[in-house]
């Protein structure tokens, strides 16, 4: 009964406002009022270390809770341009005032990381996908952990360990952290306080200094035996460079408990650009595959190929052809600018593939 | 140049075989290939010279026109609940047809050219608006981007010559028909919405049987639900949340749909009608080039001088010849970008047509009527 009273005034005021939906008018009074897309405005920037920071949000309707250890798409406008970009949540999935917090490492030249960490104001809004992953501990909250994280790597963890830590439940775990210095070790001082707490919790700390990894650092059997003896017993989970990983990832699979590591990784694998043009081209919703020399834009491609996508005066003036990127990089063949974000809009008629690509045509 | 012609596309090319055409056809600006190719470069480098300093400026401006258009909406809405009193009444009716406006214009028709798509904000993106018009967007973008704006001007192409009611050029066949167009044009200015809403279903394409009835149909289908979602809002719900006083709801609604049709109408009859505007032949556009492309647009187009609420109200289409050329830059730049592009008319000798709202509008009306009778 009283749904079907919401259901009718929702349909009502969808009907007032159309052909825009209701939100376009409620934002005019509250941003955060959406039942169509989530946003979430900046209620405090906390600096962790020089060239990081804590980002709390006050998520608007429509946000779901995430379980530890998961990342959320931020979108943000910068230069008047929307750059999304995945963060893993730092805060645990319920806080009391309700709000979410990322932890941002800027990187060098990195677009929405030094936004985020050196330009961004409280009060901004910013756009929010849902909680996604599952670089999470699962039903293994209550078995003995191991984490190894490098750098920003180590969000999601502290993520899962605010999490065991407000639930309160006997901590058995070890982390092991590496970062460049002691100051550019985000949470260093609250994971030693934890550790204080939980005399069943470790945690030891490496300075890798900014250049090659210094041997006696190094992710060896012989390191894990000294820090943690028993890591072999432990379910682990390991976030940060791919040197890291790779070599956690020969460790486990050595070992035979290649199963008991959970891995996470920030940065995609390169697969796409790297000046090599020439690469298959995918058009997801017709199943068809077609190869791309790089220079020919991906309409004729597409039509060769059989498909005849909507266009109108393929020369790039009328956007008829656009079409949403999946993953890959396309060069824009009138300014040589390159798309690779996905969900990107892509200008078949002018586009041309760099690599492999695939498109929701 | 041969000048046989015919609004048919089929007789056009058998008649001219494409091979003469390459050898003996010029250009109508009169530039020769080299001439055309520098002018074509100059643009280009406007266009690209726009593209790399569009940002957060721009971003802003749209995001502002949006806001107020929408508050203008509201405060025009709720005015009219009190249209009882006559002042509401006059103000509401005034802010519901100046957001509609907006709307149409300087927001809806901009964004469906994708002018800003750049920003990647799928709320204000091409593929996804949807404006407050009975024409459903898809049809719009059809007609009008890719029919209208690559076959600007082209008798028998640009469906926009004249929207298929209104004989603008000598060179279309006269018949008894064109005699009552003066009243042709004065209701399709009034109902201008709906002109462009069955634009687009091409009936005459249907009867010469170059258009299947389906095709028709679906499109039909499609503007009577768009349309009737538009007629049940403004002339049902509105009216009736006002309970008794639901007369100026409904009488506000309709001048602000009509002041909206009318001025729509007029700028756009103004962008391409006036004398001294010139419209081309299919053989006029074989093998045009980039640089003739360019060229083409500005001698199929005119300005119109005017303040810049005017320019604004008129979604800028004011800078008629600047959408032309660049008819997915943001339409705020094309106020910095006209003297630029005249100074470079003028320099290669092609004719720029830029007057007063009052000038242009008086030719336009001169000439509906002028071609209301044969020659
Ligand atoms: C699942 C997932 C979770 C993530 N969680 C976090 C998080 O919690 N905190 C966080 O700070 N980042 C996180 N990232 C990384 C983040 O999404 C961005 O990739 C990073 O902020 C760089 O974006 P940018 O726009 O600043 O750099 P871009 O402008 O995209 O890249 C600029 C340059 O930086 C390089 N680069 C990109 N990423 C990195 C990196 N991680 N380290 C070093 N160089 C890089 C690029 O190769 C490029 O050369 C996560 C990534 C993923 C996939
Ligand atoms: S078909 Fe014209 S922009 Fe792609």
């Amino acid at each position: 009964m009283f749904t079907t009273v919401l259901e009718r005034t929702a349909r009502f005021g969808a009907t007032l406002s159309s052909p825009l939906p209701v939100d376009a008018f409620a934002r005019l009074v509250d941003p955060l009022w959406s039942s169509t897309v989530c946003r979430a405005r900046v209620t405090r920037i906390m600096r962790e270390t020089p060239d990081s920071a804590s980002i709390v949000l006050r998520p608007g309707r429509g946000w779901e809770s995430h379980q530890a250890g998961q990342w959320i798409a931020v979108g943000v406008d910068i230069d008047g341009v929307r750059h999304r970009r995945p963060y893993s949540l730092t805060s645990v999935p319920v806080r009391a005032d309700g709000c979410i917090t990322i932890t941002v490492q800027a990187v060098p030249d990195g677009v929405v990381s030094n936004f985020l960490v050196h330009q961004l104001q409280v009060g901004e809004i910013v756009h929010l996908d849902p909680p996604n992953g599952d670089f999470t501990l699962g039903s293994h909250s209550s078995s003995p952990l191991l984490f190894i994280t490098g750098g920003s790597g180590v969000t999601p963890v502290m993520g899962m360990l605010r999490t065991l830590d407000a639930a309160d439940v006997a901590l058995d775990a070890v982390h092991l952290h590496y970062a460049a210095s002691p100051d550019q070790a985000i949470f260093a001082d609250e994971l030693r306080r934890l550790a204080v707490r939980h005399s069943g919790f470790g945690f030891k700390f490496g300075a890798t200094g900014t250049g090659p990894i210094p041997p006696e650092l190094a992710l060896t059997t012989r390191r894990l035996d000294a820090l943690c003896p028993d890591w072999s017993a432990r379910e682990t989970w390991i976030c940060g460079p791919a040197p890291l990983l790779a070599a956690a990832e020969a460790i486990w699979e050595s070992a035979g408990i290649s199963d008991q590591l959970h891995s996470e990784r920030f940065q995609p694998s390169l697969t796409a650009t790297n000046g090599t043009k020439a690469g298959i081209v995918q058009f997801l919703d017709s199943g068809v595959e077609t190869p791309g020399d790089g220079i020919r834009p991906l309409l004729e491609l597409a039509e060769e190929a059989g498909l005849s996508p909507k266009h109108g005066c393929r020369m790039g003036i009328c956007h008829t052809c656009v079409v949403r990127l999946n993953s890959g990089s396309v060069l824009d063949l009138r300014d040589g600018r390159i798309q690779s974000d996905e969900g990107d809009f892509v200008q078949i008629c002018v586009s041309a593939p760099c690599g492999d690509v695939s498109l929701e045509l | 140049m041969t000048s046989t012609l015919s609004v048919e596309r089929e007789t056009d090319h058998t008649i001219v075989p494409i091979t003469t055409l390459r050898t003996v056809h010029q250009h109508p600006s009169g530039l020769d290939a080299d001439e055309l190719e520098a002018f074509g470069k100059l643009m280009d480098d406007l266009r690209n010279e726009i593209i790399s300093n569009r940002g957060k400026a721009d971003a802003d401006y749209i995001h502002r026109v949006i806001a107020v258009q929408r508050r203008l909406e509201v405060a025009g809405r709720l005015a009219l609940f009190a249209g009882v009193f006559p002042p509401f009444w006059v103000a509401g009716a005034a802010m519901l047809s100046t957001a509609k406006i907006l709307e149409n214009m300087e927001i809806g028709h901009n964004v469906m050219h994708g002018q800003w798509d750049w920003m990647r904000d799928p709320e204000i993106h091409s593929s996804t608006w949807e404006w407050d018009n009975v024409c459903p967007s898809d049809q719009w973008k059809h007609s009008h981007n890719e029919i209208h704006h690559t076959w600007t001007n082209v008798i028998g192409r640009d469906r926009d010559v004249g929207y298929g009611i209104l004989r603008i050029d000598e060179r279309q066949p006269w018949s008894k028909v064109a005699l009552g167009q003066p009243v042709y044009a004065a209701v399709l200015a009034t109902l201008f919405q709906w002109g462009v809403a069955l634009h687009d279903v091409e009936i005459e394409e249907v009867m010469k049987g170059r258009k299947t009835k389906a095709d028709a149909k679906a499109q039909l289908a499609a503007i009577a639900k768009k349309g009737g979602r538009q007629l049940l809002k403004d002339y049902v719900l509105f009216p009736a949340m006002a309970g008794p006083f639901f007369l100026p709801v409904l009488v506000g609604n309709l001048t602000a749909n009509v002041v909206r049709n009318l001025w729509t109408f007029s700028i756009i009859f103004c962008g391409h009608f006036p004398d001294g505007v010139e419209r081309f032949t299919e053989e006029d556009v074989v093998d045009e080039s980039r640089g003739g492309w360019y060229a083409r647009q500005v001698l199929g187009s005119a300005n119109i001088e005017g303040s810049k609420v005017f320019h604004i109200l008129s979604g800028n289409l004011s800078h008629q010849i600047e959408h032309h050329l660049f008819p997915d830059l943001p339409s705020n730049r094309y106020g910095e970008l006209a003297p630029r592009v005249r100074a470079i008319c003028e320099q290669h000798g092609i004719p720029y047509n830029s007057r007063s709202f009052s000038r242009q509008f008086g030719s336009v009306i001169r000439r509906i009527a002028r071609r209301a009778l044969p020659g």
